[in-house]
């Protein structure tokens, strides 16, 4: 059974965030007017503290197997005056307006199913494994080597192309944001965003590719230098970028800088073998 | 769902007091980029005015009165200091920075009595480990000039106007140009007294009856408070799901029974006067 219960809030909800778990049940906020409660303390006469708190609508829901249970949680959860901190100086006050109790569930079925999400944390090797198909080989070298090269989006993110000899190789890296009909461009595409999305977390601009995190300065031309040689073979790229400290020190996008250019290389990677071993790819 | 939970019953002692204020000013602090100090606004609520039968819609802004449970908890502090009883201060340091005395006579840091037997104040108001036994609450205050004006929810309707100030120098210069929010009128709040024992509220009773100040500035004149009234309600608040279709959607019916304590503020008076009789 899923019971939902709505009401307004009459005095504003003294929490963190607007989602939080209480009595066994997710509460969400909707509608949401943020509202600062200040308090001023004895001890500490200067400034008062402030307070988030949210007023708008209150939105309960509980999940359950029976009837009874549902209807027994209903009770108790109608008796419920107020919720958050505060609530003996009048904050979080409630009134509640309406409800329901269905039997069905957002996935069509008469069973909740497993609503929560699972998250698993990518793991990232120490080498590739040796059992790749040709086919994959070609993504994974445009994966590590794409950001290397000039493209219409964006200037090389070491700042100096490495001097690579394979024509297709550099065309394909120099391409990866165009649209084109290149299959390896195209399945390379999908794991660069999802990477990018993984690695892109808090937005703070910098105007070089040196992230908060660099102390020192890289030896650009040195570093081009050492990847063209190693490019040849996947398994010496994949090793290169895993030992290299200079790539920690760059940032994968000049708007996120706290980001790390060799962490989005070693995602992009980690997913492509990952999906080819489930049989995905 | 843990049964401690202070607001879960459907039945509640609730101590209602009435008072007047000519100018108060509980406020929260100022808006970004306004030189104006506010009270806690909530939101914008919509109202019926008119007699006939085709009534007119407006719209009006509700603020929260802030501060209600201080002033009730320092009034039982000088009550308490007036019959010779030491009790919790709000502050738990002896002294500020610069070496300012922070702790009147008579009164000891906040929680330093809860280690053998704590105060009465302590008791009643609570520290940062104990919880706080009662709960105090007003209805939303709110500006509105028609007479005839309804609203869904419980109102009260008050003055509030803003007080322009400006800082001036000797030479006649303006140094600072500020305002700050004010109400005045009657209005009302309520204590949840469910938890209190029978002296806990006479002592309430006892401090209500010589509240002074509230908000700011009362030493400028300000947050001057009259107590008129008060009382002593049993409340029983009943809610029921009322399925209108067979969707599973339902509606909350509340209904709300009020009655008044007579015997049991004579007998809260009686049980504190002899509390205070032991302790002083």
């Amino acid at each position: 059974m899923n019971l939902t219960l709505e009401g307004q809030i009459l005095t504003p909800i003294v929490r963190k965030r607007p989602e939080f778990r209480l009595f066994g049940c997710q509460i969400r906020i909707t509608k949401i007017r943020r509202r600062y409660f200040t308090k001023i303390t004895a001890s500490k006469p200067m400034y008062p503290y402030a307070y988030i708190c949210y007023l708008g609508k209150i939105i309960i829901s509980y999940v359950c197997k029976t009837e009874t249970q549902a209807m027994r949680k209903l009770q108790t959860l109608m008796e419920i005056e107020a919720i958050g901190r505060f609530q003996s100086e009048g904050m979080g006050y409630i009134q509640w307006l309406k409800g329901s109790l269905k039997a069905t569930f957002s996935n069509g079925s008469d069973t909740p199913g497993n609503t929560q999400r699972t998250y698993r944390k990518v793991k990232i090797r120490q080498g590739l494994p040796h059992n790749l198909s040709p086919a994959v080989e070609e993504v994974i070298q445009l994966g590590i080597l794409h950001d290397f090269f000039q493209t219409s989006k964006h200037r090389s993110k070491i700042y100096v192309e490495p001097p690579i000899t394979d024509q297709i190789l550099r065309e394909r890296c120099q391409q990866h944001h165009d649209h084109t009909d290149d299959p390896v461009i195209e399945k390379f595409r999908k794991y660069d965003h999802l990477s990018a999305l993984i690695t892109r977390k808090h937005r703070s601009p910098r105007l070089s590719r040196y992230n908060w995190k660099s102390s020192r300065k890289i030896n650009f031309k040195q570093l081009a230098q050492e990847i063209a040689e190693v490019s040849t073979s996947v398994y010496k790229l994949y090793r290169y970028i895993y030992e290299s400290k200079d790539l920690e020190l760059l940032n994968e996008s000049l708007e996120f800088g706290h980001s790390s250019l060799r962490q989005h290389l070693l995602i992009l990677i980690n997913l492509i073998v990952n999906d080819y071993q489930k049989e995905v790819f | 769902m843990s049964s401690k939970h202070k607001n879960l019953s459907s039945q509640r002692i609730i101590l209602k007091v009435k008072c007047y204020t000519p100018i108060s000013k509980p406020l929260n602090g100022s808006l970004p980029r306004s030189n104006n100090s506010h009270m806690l606004r909530l939101y914008p609520i919509k109202y019926q005015y008119g007699t006939g039968k085709e009534k007119k819609e407006a719209e009006t802004q509700i603020y929260l009165i802030k501060g209600l449970r201080g002033a009730v908890r320092h009034a039982v502090m000088w009550v308490c200091k007036t019959y010779g009883m030491e009790v919790c201060h709000t502050t738990d340091k002896q002294e500020d920075k610069s070496g300012n005395k922070l702790l009147p006579a008579g009164f000891h840091l906040l929680a330093a009595c809860a280690k053998e037997q704590s105060c009465i104040v302590h008791e009643i108001f609570g520290s940062k480990g104990k919880e706080s036994l009662i709960a105090v609450f007003a209805d939303p205050i709110t500006s509105v000039n028609h007479k005839t004006a309804q609203f869904d929810q419980q109102i009260q309707n008050v003055h509030i106007a803003t007080e322009n100030r400006v800082n001036k120098t000797y030479d006649g210069k303006t140094v600072q140009d500020f305002g700050e929010r004010y109400f005045s009128g009657h209005f009302s709040f309520e204590i949840n007294v469910t938890r209190c024992s029978s002296t806990q509220i006479g002592l309430l009773i006892e401090a209500i009856m010589n509240i002074e100040k509230m908000g700011r500035g009362y030493n400028s004149g300000y947050g001057h408070v009259l107590v008129e009234a008060f009382q002593l309600l049993n409340r029983t608040i009943e809610r029921k799901p009322i399925f209108e279709t067979d969707s599973g959607e339902f509606k909350i019916q509340q209904i709300i029974d009020n009655q008044p304590l007579k015997q049991e503020v004579k007998d809260a008076m009686k049980g504190w006067e002899k509390y205070r009789e032991l302790v002083a």
